[in-house]
């Protein structure tokens, strides 16, 4: 293609957009080539509008896809066209949208680059409140890496800073994933209640955040032995993402990871085996390796608990690989592990 | 009733029960099998052929739980031999006496009660797994949009698109050629495939092979769909090794990478497909890495119900292919096998199911095959009174003129429903180079009818590079490719359809398809 068709690209962008997902290398490679004539032109307004036009992939369908390397190559060339035309809200934006793929890879220190360059455009532009959803979003990677201390101090700040705004719910969810983690069950179930609160509050663009809840609030459910209660809530949690159109699978395999550590407390270890590797087979593309560390950790203490040495260090391996990929330190994870199990606080995450 | 066909209708049903209890786990679990040794002893029709599928039903289903468990098996087949000697001592004494016409009588009757009674023990004993059984299997299209995390993203978009069309196959069973074990040459093919893929020490491998045109990928989509619609697999893995596919803009041939190009290659994209973490394979010779990669798939496998297609094996050279195929067996179990499709090679092995597609070479065979095809295509062809005409001379020529060879009898079909059966008196190329001799002759007609003609050729090409690309186009998308040029559209639209060059996926689809071997023509177009 030697000039712009900018009808094609958008037929091309709408025909992705309604498409089921089985996209051929071929049109892959096809995406890349108009993303390269677009970037040789040097026409910055037509980078961004290339950029906007495909933007939707940025929420994840990327990923689905297998269609990353495009979505982080339109969004950084996007940024630097931003920046030559002084629009650093733009810019901001795509560092936030690259943020949360990082951040969904479970890449965390190049989601936390990510996120503090969105906060500092942000603030540039005057867009205090996208700033701060920026900042709050390392709280979410310093906590996965482990710093819960400094992911704490983000929160608070945040909270601070947001005042009685029910948008509070978000970084309410993360402290409250902390005071679990810290073996404190009773407040953390205090704090979840008040996030199931401002979720439902804020409304159905909220829907996938309460089912996100829904099921945190089924894990603390079940460590406190209520197990009826929990499997309530994985229920309401699930019913709820497999109603929303398309399918958010990674929340649906994070609820399904969650039931099957339930399922596991409660003694149901067949069951718990068998959500599991539900959970690994409904996961679609590549590359989630986040998620799959926790399903086949989760595996490898059922098959531990079935007496089955060999399947357990098997999926206990494939844990280590997927943790190394995403340059995750698995003896972080045993101490963790051991440091969960005695406060009865779950799996870490 | 025709007896007959009532036993026809028992034996379809009980094939179907079969279907399900072959599986051991199943077996084991349910009353069925008691339930049929405990009333065995009723079927006098034990001496009659036809209803000897039950004996061989539960002949073979002891086989399977012989394997798994010998005792309990022992303790069966005793059982089993026992009602069956009570029963020929019934025979011996109650029907052998009077006149032939008496005897056929006594015969009948008891065959009758027999199959009475075994319809009584399926309907009503086990309602509920007759009731649970899935009907037509391969009928169903598989709904992608709720089954898309078990297909692979990553598997050809030309398959996926085949396990959405629905019903467009018909069994024909002197087309397809395998070899039998035991009684169960009874069984349909498509069901015959399935018994074996069922059976724990089956086949690993389904290796259906034929020239282009057979429908050997229609029948690996068919098997397919079954396994996903009755549950045997969660998961398919795979990919196609084809290499051409069109330039967008000029509509001619170039090649691609396609899905895999040697064993490595394969072995790399299941990985993939499974999202295994990646391993570090560098520093090592390629089968040291080939090695690893199936020692990781093989870990991983296991615990899946997973079907491998190996679509078009026979793009790689001989050497790659012998070698995947020495390389894939290891990876197979149980619950993991392969379905490979190849226009090459004699497939001989015995954890090879080797299934050959013969051309149409029976005037019957043909005419089964041209009575699908009209009222499958009733909507668009209107062919009845053409089809009602193929008497047994007509039906010949055609099998001499297309070679039997189902997609070159279907285009010759089409001319015939428009020109009359003389259309076969012309002289025409032998059947080998048929196919392009029609695609070309079609083709050349479209520039006959000027601008709308070019413009259905144009048509044509968009189509197929929307097929190559694995992507659906329906008919508003088609129309919006020329905004400014409606009326003429229409009538371009119509010159191919006519032609059966663009059709509906199916009766009530907007979806517009191609003959993939038109698609692959195109594409050679210089």
């Amino acid at each position: 293609m030697n000039s712009l068709n900018w009808a094609e690209i958008e037929e091309l962008a709408l025909e992705l957009e309604h498409s089921d997902g089985t996209i051929e290398e071929r049109l892959r490679n096809q995406l890349v080539q108009y993303l390269s004539t677009v970037v040789q032109t040097g026409d910055d307004e037509a980078i961004i509008r290339f950029a906007e036009t495909f933007r939707f992939l940025s929420s994840g369908l990327g990923e689905q896809w297998l269609l990353t390397a495009f979505v982080v190559a339109y969004s950084d060339a996007a940024i630097e066209a931003a920046i030559r035309l002084g629009r650093p809200k733009l810019a901001g934006q795509y560092h936030y949208d690259l943020g949360h793929l990082r951040h969904r890879q479970g890449k965390h220190r190049l989601a936390i680059q990510r996120f503090d360059t969105a906060f500092n455009y942000f603030s540039q532009a005057g867009e205090t409140f996208r700033a701060r959803e920026a900042y709050f979003m390392t709280s979410l990677c310093y906590r996965a890496l482990g710093s819960t201390n400094k992911a704490l101090e983000i929160i608070e700040q945040v909270l601070r800073e947001t005042g009685d705004d029910p948008w509070r719910a978000n970084p309410l969810e993360v402290r409250a994933w902390i005071e679990q983690a810290r073996g404190d069950l009773t407040r953390a179930e205090a704090t979840l209640r008040q996030v199931l609160d401002g979720y439902r509050e804020l409304g159905s663009s909220y829907f996938p955040q309460l089912a996100q809840a829904l099921a945190d609030m089924g894990e603390i459910l079940s460590l406190k032995g209520d197990i009826d209660g929990a499997m309530d809530c994985f229920r309401e949690s699930r019913s709820r993402l497999e109603s929303l159109s398309p399918t958010d699978y990674r929340l649906l395999i994070r609820t399904l990871i969650k039931q099957a550590e339930a399922l596991l407390y409660a003694g149901r270890i067949a069951d718990a085996e068998k959500t599991l590797h539900d959970a690994d087979r409904q996961l679609p593309g590549a590359g989630h390796y986040d998620l799959r560390w926790r399903v086949f950790f989760a595996l490898s203490l059922v098959n531990f608990r079935q007496l089955r040495l060999q399947d357990a260090w098997y999926h206990f391996s494939l844990t280590r690989r997927y943790r190394q990929e995403l340059g995750l330190s698995t003896m972080r994870l045993l101490i963790d592990t051991v440091l969960r199990l005695i406060r009865r606080a779950g799996l870490p995450r | 009733m025709d007896l007959r066909h009532y036993n026809k209708q028992v034996y379809e049903m009980t094939f179907k029960v079969l279907q399900k209890f072959l599986k051991p786990e199943q077996l084991w679990e349910s009353p069925w099998l008691d339930s049929c040794l405990v009333n065995s002893r009723i079927s006098g029709a034990y001496e009659v052929s036809r209803v000897l599928i039950l004996r061989d039903i539960i002949e073979q289903a002891l086989a399977i739980l012989e394997k798994e468990d010998a005792q309990r098996a022992e303790v069966l087949r005793l059982r089993f031999i026992q009602a069956f000697q009570l029963d020929e001592v019934a025979i011996n004494t109650a029907t052998y006496e009077g006149d032939l016409q008496t005897k056929i009588k006594q015969i009948e009757r008891i065959q009758k009660n027999g199959v009475e009674r075994l319809t009584q023990i399926l309907v009503e004993n086990e309602r509920d797994c007759i009731a649970g059984l899935e009907e037509d299997c391969e009928r169903r299209v598989v709904d992608l949009a709720g089954a898309r995390p078990s297909v692979s993203l990553a598997l050809g978009g030309y398959f996926v698109n085949l396990l959405e069309r629905e019903d467009a196959y018909v069994p024909i069973a002197d087309q397809i050629e395998y070899h039998v074990v035991g009684r169960a040459a009874l069984f349909p093919p498509l069901g015959y495939f399935l018994h074996r893929y069922r059976e724990p020490r089956g086949p690993r491998i389904i290796a259906l092979m034929a020239a282009g045109g057979m429908g050997k990928t229609t029948i690996a989509v068919q098997l397919i769909k079954c396994l996903l619609n009755e549950g045997d697999v969660d998961r398919i893995l795979g990919d196609s090794a084809k290499v051409m596919v069109l330039d967008e803009d000029t509509g001619r041939q170039h090649q691609i990478a396609p899905g895999f190009v040697d064993p490595f290659t394969f072995y790399s994209k299941l990985h993939r497909q499974l999202d295994l973490p990646p391993l570090r394979l560098s520093e090592n010779s390629e089968e040291q890495q080939i090695a690893s990669l199936q020692r990781d798939l093989k870990a991983k496998l296991k615990r899946s119900r997973v079907v491998i297609v190996v679509d078009n094996l026979d793009e790689l050279s001989v050497q790659d292919s012998l070698s995947l195929l020495d390389t894939l067996l290891p990876l197979l179990s149980r619950d993991v096998r392969a379905i490979i499709t190849t226009r090459r090679g004699n497939l001989r092995h015995p954890d090879v199911l080797a299934v050959m597609l013969n051309p149409l070479r029976s005037v019957s065979s043909m005419k089964e095959f041209l009575g699908w095809y009209t009222s499958y295509y009733a909507w668009l062809l209107q062919s009845e009174q053409i089809y009602a005409d193929a008497n047994k001379e007509k039906l010949e020529k055609l099998i001499k003129v297309s070679g039997g060879i189902p997609l070159v009898a279907q285009l010759l079909y089409n001319q015939i429903a428009e020109h009359g059966w003389a259309y076969l008196d012309q002289e025409l190329p032998n059947p080998q180079d048929l196919l392009t001799y029609l695609y070309e002759r079609l083709w050349t007609e479209l520039s006959e009818y000027g601008q709308v003609g070019l413009m259905a050729q144009e048509l044509a090409l968009q189509v197929a590079q929307e097929q190559q690309l694995g992507k659906k186009i329906d008919f508003e998308q088609l129309i919006n490719l020329y905004p400014d040029e409606k009326a003429n559209f229409t009538e371009s639209f119509r010159l191919l359809e006519e032609r059966f060059l663009l059709f509906r996926n199916n009766e009530t689809s907007d979806n517009y398809v191609m003959f993939p071997s038109f698609v692959d023509y195109l594409a050679l177009l210089d």
